[in-house]
């Protein structure tokens, strides 16, 4: 695989499956967090970084540990033992204590990007869209540069997202909404708009 | 044993050791070191992250007062206990708080306050306020479907048979919840030793509100009038009242035509005239309010029927002779009536 297909990847899982948009994961921290601009784009980050992260370490946990084919330990694929249906729970509590670890040496490393990602980093531990990326990664039989790719790639799709959907709810403030609407209906009602708008995406030809 | 069994046992519980030690070692090795003052705050917090004090929890708050040297007074569900455990934390002196909790400022029951139309909807205050400011023909009263009573967290208030809420000044944090939840603002956080507040909330004019509720307040002025003290005015047509300044409302109280006041002392003190020390002079028949109270003539030994004495204190302050005495005064007045 080339660079142009690791190209085109990113752009498929940004623009045409966006986890949020296209797959409706993530939806909860997607509505919650999404009421000012600057909470949206920490939170985009701390999603980008984790599901980075976490792609890496459970592709690397599912293919050596559980995938009896290309395991550490060969005697478990001869001896016919499967352990791919531990993949869920492994892979939480491998990213729940990874995103632990990585907030307590941030928290002493740094500061300042502590308190730009801290808070938001206990909030998306094992979100769905943190899992589901890991798990597509496995579905879809990606190599290990591939997974982090689509990490990557859905992390900034994500905040791609956020960001413009708090843009617009920062507006949405100003304007006058009939008053059973306010707050998290009217929401709803443009997310849905949103993802209307990147099914059209899905005419794109890479 | 089945193989699947036991490797699964070995791998998951292997990873989730492992993870559990580097995690520890991590806590441990990046340890940030966090002021114990805030700490030790935080636990001497009620810990029910009400915000009442403005923050997004203890915690937040706890930091806010230790950091920036926020007020320590600010939680009111904790009470005076928390702020003075607050200030020996951060070795302040003692601060002094005010206990304050919630009075309703409407007595107008099912019977006392009339309706205007009748009312089938949803049983919230809030959607009853929206078709024409509810259904009481009082505009500001209480509508008495008990939004008040679901936001409290603390018990504190029941909905009364008389359609009105009733505050538990035990159970009453001071948090505020009514206060915002209310349409009608009809609650107010005043100091727990406030015994006399004035249950009425309605700017009506004097006719509108006497056709409206029998124990409105009509405007009259006259509680202004006779408690004589820069705390209590007239705003538009409704006595305001800062109840934390020292004053006597009791003639307020008692003079109020449309008993608008609500007097939570169960018993009031009463004056005596020492028969011994009363020399007739007579200027506490000439100041006291209240009728056939002070009985006797010019030169003769006064006597205070004590059946209708209102504890006003008034006689106290211009008898010559000292001769009046208060009995029963148990911390009810916020009067001085020691001399």
């Amino acid at each position: 695989m080339d660079f142009g297909q690791y190209f085109t990847m990113l752009i498929s899982v940004i623009f045409i499956n966006n986890f949020v948009l296209s797959r409706f994961l993530g939806i909860c921290p997607y509505i919650g967090v999404s009421k000012k601009l600057d909470s949206a784009i920490g939170m985009g980050f701390a999603v980008t970084f984790v599901m980075t992260v976490a792609s890496a370490v459970t592709w690397s946990v599912y293919t050596f540990m559980l995938n009896p084919q290309s395991n550490i330990f060969p005697k478990i694929g001869e001896m016919g033992v499967d352990l791919t249906f531990l993949r869920t729970i492994a892979f939480i509590i491998v990213i729940a204590s990874l995103v632990q670890l990585v907030e307590i040496v941030l928290q002493k490393t740094s500061p300042v990007l502590y308190s730009a990602l801290g808070i938001f980093l206990p909030l998306i531990t094992t979100n769905c869209a943190i899992l589901g990326v890991a798990v597509l990664n496995i579905d879809q039989e990606l190599t290990f540069i591939e997974s982090l790719v689509q990490g990557f790639g859905a992390g900034i799709g994500f905040t791609l997202a956020i960001v413009l959907m708090a843009g617009l709810r920062e507006k949405l403030e100003m304007s006058n909404i009939p008053k059973p609407l306010r707050g998290v209906p009217i929401a709803f009602i443009m997310a849905s708009l949103m993802s209307l708008a990147f099914q059209g995406f899905s005419g794109l030809s890479l | 044993m089945n193989p699947v069994f036991t490797y699964t046992l070995v791998s998951l519980g292997g990873v989730s050791f492992l993870l559990g030690a580097v995690l520890a070692y991590a806590s441990k090795r990046f340890a940030v070191v966090v002021d114990p003052k805030i700490e030790e705050i935080v636990d001497s917090l009620p810990g029910a992250n009400c915000g009442g004090c403005g923050y997004a929890g203890c915690a937040a708050y706890a930091e806010a007062v230790v950091k920036n040297g926020i007020d320590a007074t600010l939680c009111a569900p904790g009470g005076a206990s928390v702020v003075q455990n607050i200030a020996k934390i951060l070795g302040l002196e003692d601060v002094l708080t005010v206990r304050k909790v919630a009075y309703l400022h409407c007595a107008g029951t099912k019977e006392k306050a009339k309706d205007k139309y009748e009312y089938d909807g949803l049983k919230d205050c809030r959607s009853a306020a929206l078709l024409a400011g509810g259904h009481k023909t009082c505009e500001y009263g209480c509508l008495g479907f008990g939004s008040c009573v679901a936001v409290c967290k603390f018990d504190a208030l029941v909905m009364g048979e008389d359609g009105l809420p009733q505050v538990d000044m035990e159970k009453c944090t001071g948090c505020g919840a009514c206060v915002k939840e209310c349409p009608k603002k009809l609650f107010d956080l005043l100091p727990d030793t406030t015994k006399i507040y004035l249950a009425c909330s309605s700017h009506a004019k004097g006719k509108e509100a006497k056709q409206a509720c029998s124990v409105g307040c009509i405007g009259c002025s006259i509680c202004v009038k006779v408690t004589d003290s820069e705390a209590i005015s007239m705003n538009n047509n409704l006595p305001k009242i800062d109840y934390s300044a020292s004053m006597n409302l009791i003639l307020a109280n008692y003079k109020c035509p449309t008993k608008s006041y609500l007097d939570l002392a169960p018993k009031r003190p009463y004056m005596t005239i020492d028969p011994n020390k009363c020399k007739g002079h007579g200027k506490c028949k000439e100041v006291c309010p209240v009728k056939k109270c002070v009985t006797g003539e010019e030169g003769d030994v006064f006597q205070i029927n004590s059946q209708v004495c209102i504890g006003c204190g008034l006689c106290l302050e211009v008898c010559p002779e000292k001769a009046i005495r208060v009995i029963g005064a148990m911390g009810y007045v916020n009067m001085d009536m020691s001399q």
